[in-house]
């Protein structure tokens, strides 16, 4: 039971990160491979403020989406859209982005070291929950996530950028001639991706130590998440990363938990081979 | 004796389909692109492929070229061909061009010619080693074939051009004349004729036409209904993923059902 | 001038060293993605697979020879056995199943304690003519090895990319569809390129052995597939010569580096970290403005199409 909470709650860390990417594939048709690194950044951005300036993990939690989605504009305006008008290839824009990732982990062990750290909040109380403790955090994470996951959803379905997101990622040269203002699309995505992820990254740390290294580590499940719901289902990859997450767990119910992630690759390399659309199926 | 009466025998059958295609589909989600076409293509002729956009004439080439994988049956020289992976279908004998030219710009011309035939033994990794010899004297054939196959399209002169150079026009014959290299049986032209001014059009023509002479066999899809008309033997007509009319050109041109199809629809 | 020379030359052995593992690793996978266009981002999975099998099998008492060549052998075997299942899948798939292969490749040797003594590594194995080479001069000795193993390394691929195996090669990096409507078969070609490129990476990692002298599981990070991934852009994407060059000049960074931290206020995890970030900024750069590298030529790319 206890494997099944904590499967939840990673699971929708993963979920909520993971939408995050696959809206960025869907649309600007490469994988990011520094995202996972941007939601690193975010729960250091939300220790510093909390720890360092001593503010409450609420308005840490908003200057760190803040920050995050700011670095990802610029990123934007410096690198992604250039490239997009030099008609980079995928192979090119996905190179760029391991540099990126590099560079972000990087800077993150330069100013702040590689150990590990944690939030200055207080400790709770775990409640015990059908044989298993669940504490309050966990609790506040899945809430959270389920929430913005339906905010989500309202957004895509019922708002006019929704509804033009949908279209670009359906095709983009007939979105452009219909008239949207691509750029400005693709800027929203990043905004509504990175938000996304930066809550994802400041919820994770409210779970487990902070590390450098703690993005790059989600990428691998994220990717089997995406894969699994089918690219460019916002449903699908939710569901995947419940999947995912609830898998991960279990498993180290019979394996040492080391192999955790091997997990992820496992399921992530098995759907490839054999379904590549994905459980609930999402264009190729 | 045996031999004089299949000489004999051969003698008389003087049509061989050479292609045979029977209830191909292929559903992309929803849309039939390819809804049960049957067709056949007689060895030494040329066939039209024709029809509005969107028809599946496109889809109908990766289905048989082994691009496509569907349901339905393809014979090819009496083999069954359906569901074999390109690679296959070309070695025996099939080879198709692509709507815009896939000139591999990083390589000069010669170069895109010499890749094509499949007979170098140096493209065995073993053999680079073990046999030196053989190597360069297969290598010295292949450059004379591919010159003079150059010769014939008229493009020798930009032999050493880096493809991506090279006009869109040329590309289009560069395309041909790669396709040349394997000796195919059938050659599959995913409209040749588009934008390609007046002269090299005429210049294409009298090409498939010499070519068809020596015997090949063509495929084309094509738009420029007076250019496909004027060399094909046979013309098929597809729309929304099925064939509606097949016949000689003169006739084809006639019916109204066709002109229709044309005029009315997305044509 | 003598002293300086001495002392200089243990730094620079070291470099040349190092630079020439690299440029091996690097040349391996110059084959795969310079060449014949696969995103490998796994590289470093077969460096490991070479070091440890020569290694553990040396340690187990086979002779030195043959563990290298079983190590080369079972890299080279890894590499089809990852290639058979993925390299039809479409390059970002690829790039992602490749770090997820070389991740969970460490992650093995790091918990199979039993066979690879996890975290604490290897040590006390055999090096090449270790008896018979006196102690003081035997890192000479090993760079005229390394050097003399990188040259017949070289000059192999080099003869590889100038035959017509090579232009079929060449072909499918740049669309593959056109060698598979002229009848070559792309996947076996692919397959080939990443056995013999993982055998290559499988040397690099027995060399490494050697140099190192201990290995763990720490040593094969996927930084370092990252660090061949610079090294082959930065000297030119399918260039030989620009691979060998691009080693040197990242290993001389790196060395580099490490004698100016005396004198910067860095500690030396920032050391590290402010090294990876150069790396990381070359790398963003170099793509976006000049990803034909130093020595590739604009005409052999197919980057920006």
């Amino acid at each position: 039971m206890q494997l099944i909470i904590n499967g939840l709650v990673i699971g929708s860390i993963i979920a909520l990160t993971a939408i995050g990417l696959s809206m960025i594939y869907k649309t600007l048709n490469f994988v990011n491979f520094a995202h996972g690194d941007f939601v690193a950044f975010a729960a250091y951005i939300a220790f510093f403020v909390n720890t360092s300036l001593g503010a409450h993990l609420a308005p840490a939690f908003l200057i760190s989406i803040l920050a995050t989605i700011l670095l990802g504009v610029f990123m934007e305006k410096v690198v992604w859209l250039p490239m997009r008008r030099k008609n980079a290839t995928r192979t090119t824009l996905i190179i760029i982005s391991i540099g990126l990732a590099l560079v972000l982990r990087n800077i993150l062990i330069f100013v702040w070291g590689g150990g590990t750290k944690n939030y200055n909040i207080p400790v709770r109380q775990g409640f015990s929950f059908f044989g298993a403790t669940i504490t309050p955090n966990q609790i506040l994470v899945i809430i959270t996530a389920f929430l913005l996951m339906f905010l989500l959803h309202y957004l895509l379905s019922r708002t006019k950028i929704g509804k033009a997101m949908r279209a670009l990622s359906d095709n983009i040269d007939l979105a452009r001639i219909s008239g949207i203002d691509v750029d400005k699309v693709v800027l929203w995505t990043w905004v509504i991706g990175l938000g996304l992820a930066a809550t994802g990254g400041v919820l994770y740390g409210l779970v487990t130590a902070i590390r450098p290294s703690m993005g790059w580590y989600l990428l691998l499940p994220m990717f089997a998440a995406i894969i699994l719901g089918g690219i460019g289902n916002p449903y699908g990859t939710i569901a995947g990363g419940m999947i995912i997450g609830l898998s991960q767990e279990l498993s180290t119910a019979v394996l040492p938990t080391e192999y955790k992630f091997a997990v992820s690759f496992v399921v992530m390399t098995a759907v490839l081979l054999v379904k590549p659309e994905g459980i609930f199926g999402g264009a190729k | 004796m045996r031999g004089r009466n299949l000489h004999y025998l051969t003698d008389q059958v003087v049509k061989l389909d050479i292609l045979s295609v029977r209830n191909l589909k292929k559903h992309f989600g929803g849309v039939k692109a390819v809804d049960g076409c049957s067709l056949k293509i007689d060895a030494g002729t040329v066939v039209g492929l024709i029809g509005p956009n969107g028809a599946g004439k496109t889809t109908m080439f990766k289905l048989i070229s082994g691009f496509e994988g569907g349901s339905g049956e393809i014979m090819f020289k009496g083999r069954r061909i359906d569901n074999l992976p390109p690679f296959k279908i070309a070695r025996c004998g099939m080879v198709r061009t692509f709507q815009i030219p896939h000139a591999l710009t990083k390589m000069t011309v010669l170069e895109n010619l010499m890749l094509a035939p499949n007979i170098q033994c140096g493209e065995q990794i073993w053999n680079i080693w073990l046999r030196r010899k053989k190597i360069k004297e297969q290598e010295k054939l292949i450059k004379d074939k591919s010159q003079k196959i150059l010769e014939f399209f008229e493009i020798l002169h930009l032999e050493d051009e880096y493809a991506g150079a090279l006009s869109g026009g040329q590309k289009k014959l560069l395309e041909m004349a790669r396709a040349m290299m394997i000796d195919p049986s059938l050659m599959m032209l995913d409209e040749p004729f588009a934008g390609v001014n007046p002269t090299l059009a005429r210049k294409i023509s009298g090409y498939i036409e010499e070519l068809r002479e020596s015997g090949m066999t063509f495929l084309i899809i094509e738009h420029d209904i007076p250019a496909i008309t004027k060399i094909s033997d046979k013309i098929i007509v597809m729309n929304e993923g099925k064939i509606m009319a097949e016949g000689v050109p003169e006739e084809i041109k006639q019916r109204q059902d066709v002109l229709d199809v044309y005029l009315g629809g997305e044509g | 001038m003598i002293e300086y020379i001495d002392m200089i030359l243990p730094y620079l052995t070291t470099i040349l060293l190092v630079s020439s593992i690299y440029a091996i690793f690097a040349l391996g996978l110059n084959l795969e993605w310079g060449f014949t266009g696969l995103i490998n981002f796994g590289h470093v999975a077969f460096l490991a697979i070479g070091a440890y099998t020569t290694v553990m099998l040396n340690m187990s008492g086979y002779s030195l020879i043959l563990s290298v060549i079983a190590g080369i052998a079972l890299a080279g075997f890894s590499g089809f056995l990852l290639g058979i299942p993925t390299l039809r899948l479409r390059e970002d798939y690829l790039a992602i199943v490749t770090i997820g292969f070389s991740e969970v490749l460490r992650f093995i040797l790091l918990n199979e304690e039993w066979l690879t003594r996890g975290s604490f590594g290897i040590h006390g194995f055999e090096r090449p003519f270790q008896d018979v080479i006196p102690y003081q001069y035997y890192n000479i000795f090993l760079l005229l090895l390394f050097v003399a193993i990188l040259g017949i390394i070289y000059f192999s691929l080099e003869k590889l990319i100038h035959s017509p195996y090579g232009r079929v090669l060449k072909s499918i990096r740049e669309d593959e569809s056109v060698p598979s409507a002229l009848g070559k078969n792309v996947f076996s070609y692919k397959l080939q390129s990443l056995i013999i490129g993982s055998a290559i990476a499988g040397l690099a990692g027995a060399m490494l052995a050697f140099y190192l002298q201990y290995i763990n599981p720490f040593t094969f990070k996927p930084i370092e597939t990252f660090n061949a991934w610079i090294i082959v852009i930065l000297g030119g994407t399918a260039s030989n010569k620009g691979t060998v060059v691009g080693a040197l000049i990242l290993w001389t960074f790196f060395s580099g580096t490490r004698f100016i931290e005396e004198y910067v206020p860095f500690e030396s995890h920032q050391m590290g970290a402010f090294r990876m970030i150069i790396i990381g900024l070359l790398l963003m750069l170099l793509m976006m403005h000049k990803p034909e590298g130093i020595f590739g030529e604009r005409e052999e790319l197919a980057l920006s199409d």
